[in-house]
């Protein structure tokens, strides 16, 4: 998701900033963008957008006039969908607001359009073999009548969170778990932020899982990883802890069949989309 | 002939999603779409792929790079593939070339009810595969050299100029193979042995037929088009001319950036059919575009993306359109390895068997001819 947005005037004043969610590197971020957009010329951008790596988020920025255009995103956010916004944004900027803040008047109504602009899609794949309880759990948050019998997944079932997080649309990639659609996984969690690897709490199926894992690191390497210890009502279920502590990813209990269960995992699923992949990086760190 | 076609692209937020859908009532759900795309996971890309939904059946193909679209035709109830697989791929791959390359003139309808088709990739469009394929060109290369080699020693070979550890050969030998330029094959005591029984040369052709035409029968344009045609192959010095056997060691020479151009535009399915059309005379606009069935702009837009390759040009005030130079790529005998290949064999380097092979497919391949 997009964290930060902020435009620079010629002498690297902010000439508007906002800020979606926290990002560590904020503070640092300002001064080298600053100097970044005393150095940088018009000609190099030609109307398009570059970005540069930092840790844990992405940078977008571009230069039009003498103002500098900032988008601070995620690692896992999807580019492309990332420099068309920051486009969008330059336009709308550009059309109705630049003259406004050259003669430093106010940038009435310019915060609306940046959360217009700034909304993406964030997607959240949930990956896990079959009959562990993938679909029920996609009923659970969509707060939907549970279905009792399993129902395998065809392909994928796709459904938005109707929930929102700050300026997210959340995107649920419910996917089959049937050995014949492994070959679909990879392909399936690309550009994925979260991926939720369901387990059913059993031993067999929580080694199997460890697979998974490696998949997901592999594939997404930018994607925030969280373990489900689902069924925990059965007398086979191991603790969340065991569980976590086999696939070596945060994990966190659940009964899918149980509505009970339903704000906590969406409070689950809201951490780790805002706070993404680095909060587990700089803890190590 | 199919009841039905819809097209759908895939898109990691969405899945897949239907773009066009023709007749408008055709239902399908998520997991029929699911389906489809599972069936072109799991086979070939190329190939038609038959699948049977809940209440239809359907046959559908794919493109092969990204971003993936699919196009999808709906049977008759009763409806036998069989006999009609070559209109539906023709079909097929008319759809995909237009998605590519001239997205807003698709038009299903159209397709379907007059059967807008491109044929089948002919030798040359094959072979252009070859240049366009990563390390299949060096491939080919090494075997001009050596004739003869083990699969494993090749393999071996381009895994220390390539310095990648996840080289496929299979995937680096499929074009060479698919277009029958070499042949694997497994000789007694010599293990999988890789034959080269065609070189192919990728140039520019002096547009010959077309020009013979507009001597014959365009006599108020042939004056000028024989001009532009000798301005571009043998220009007056100190100019020099147009020569593609001029020895080529650089990797960056414009011959072989060249060579990719070549490539690219025969491999292009609708830049290909409008070369075609104007190797046998100059043309209209109109006219193209009534021979190739191509809308109108496409064809303008090839032309003129033709032109800046310097592969088409136009005459008569720009009524008419001419070849300027042919993009051509020839597979002949490579009878110039022979010599080494005695040696070797004299010198124990290669098995006389297996020489023996080699002049065997060789003699299948261009005996006849002679
Ligand atoms: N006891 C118990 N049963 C559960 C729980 N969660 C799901 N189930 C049951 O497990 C079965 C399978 O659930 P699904 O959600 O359809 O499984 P899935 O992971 O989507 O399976 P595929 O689509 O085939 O990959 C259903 O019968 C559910 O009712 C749980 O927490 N406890
Ligand atoms: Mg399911």
């Amino acid at each position: 998701m997009i964290r930060n947005v902020c435009i620079l005037g010629e002498l690297g004043n902010v000439v508007y900033m906002k800020e979606y969610a926290e990002s560590q590197t904020k503070d640092r971020l300002l001064d080298f963008l600053v100097n970044l957009s005393q150095f940088i010329s018009n000609e190099e951008f030609d109307g398009k957008t570059e970005h540069m790596n930092l840790p844990s988020t992405r940078i977008y920025y571009t230069k039009r006039d003498s103002f500098t255009f900032v988008f601070v995103a995620d690692r896992a956010d999807d580019p492309a969908q990332i420099e068309e916004k920051t486009e969008q944004l330059v336009e709308r900027f550009m059309k109705d607001y630049a003259n406004l803040a050259l003669a430093s008047q106010p940038l009435d109504g310019f915060d609306e359009v940046v959360d217009e602009i700034a909304v993406t899609m964030v997607k959240v794949a949930i990956l896990g073999f079959a009959g562990v309880g993938k679909t029920t759990t996609l009923h659970l948050l969509r707060g939907e009548t549970l279905p009792l019998v399993h129902d395998p997944t065809i392909g994928v079932s796709i459904k938005k969170l109707p929930t929102e997080v700050e300026n997210a649309n959340i995107v649920l990639w419910d996917l089959a778990g049937q050995s014949r659609f492994s070959i679909l996984w990879a392909k399936m969690i690309a550009n994925a932020q979260v991926v939720i690897i369901v387990t059913d709490s059993t031993l067999e199926n929580v080694l199997r899982s460890k697979k998974l894992v490696t998949l997901v690191r592999e594939e997404v390497p930018d994607a925030k990883i969280i373990g489900i210890a689902n069924k925990q009502d059965l007398a086979t279920a191991l603790t969340p802890e065991r569980v976590g502590q086999i696939l070596g990813i945060p994990t966190y209990e659940l009964v899918a069949i149980d509505i009970s269960y339903r704000d906590r995992l969406i409070q689950i699923i809201r951490r780790a989309i805002l706070e993404g992949k680095s909060e587990s990086k700089d803890r190590v760190s | 002939m199919p009841k039905g076609v819809f097209i759908a692209h895939w898109d990691d937020f969405r899945g897949l999603v239907v773009e066009h859908k023709y007749p408008t009532s055709i239902m399908l759900t998520e997991k029929d779409l699911n389906m489809v795309y599972y069936h072109h996971e799991k086979g070939r890309t190329g190939s038609l792929q038959y699948v049977e939904l809940e209440n239809m059946r359907v046959a559908s193909l794919a493109s092969s790079g990204r971003p993936l679209w699919i196009v999808v035709f709906v049977l008759d109830e009763g409806e036998e593939i069989e006999g009609q697989e070559d209109v539906l791929l023709g079909m097929g791959r008319y759809v995909l070339a237009m998605l590519a390359q001239h997205p807003e003139g698709v038009d299903v309808k159209d397709v379907l009810e007059n059967q807008r088709m491109l044929h089948r990739p002919t030798p040359e469009q094959e072979y252009a595969d070859i240049f366009l394929t990563p390390s299949s060109a060096l491939l080919l290369e090494r075997m001009e050299q050596e004739g003869i080699d083990r699969a494993t020693r090749l393999a071996v070979w381009l895994n220390t100029q390539v310095q990648s550890e996840e080289i496929d050969i299979r995937a680096v030998a499929a074009p060479l193979m698919k277009s029958g330029v070499v042949r694997v094959e497994k000789v007694q005591g010599a293990g999988e042995t890789v034959f080269l029984v065609r070189d192919v040369f990728a140039y520019r052709a002096p547009p010959v037929q077309a020009l013979q035409y507009a001597l014959e029968t365009m006599v108020h344009i042939a004056e000028v088009y024989q001009d532009r045609v000798t301005e571009f192959f043998s220009p007056p010095p100190p100019e020099k001319g147009y020569n593609p056997t001029a020895a080529t060691d650089d990797p960056n020479s414009p011959l072989l950036e060249d060579r990719q151009r070549i490539a690219e535009i025969l491999r292009n399915g609708i830049h290909y059919e409008v070369v075609r059309c104007l190797r046998e005379r100059p043309m209209t606009l109109a006219e193209i575009s009534q021979a190739t069935t191509f809308p109108v702009e496409l064809v303008q837009k090839v032309l003129w993306a033709l032109e800046a390759e310097k592969v088409t040009t136009h005459v008569d005030g720009g009524s008419l359109w001419v070849l300027l130079t042919d993009p051509t790529i020839e597979a002949f005998m490579p009878e110039f390895v022979l010599p080494d290949v005695f040696r070797k064999m004299k010198d124990r380097e290669l098995d006389a068997k297996v020489v023996m092979r080699y002049l065997e497919l060789l003699d299948e391949e261009w005996g006849r001819a002679e």
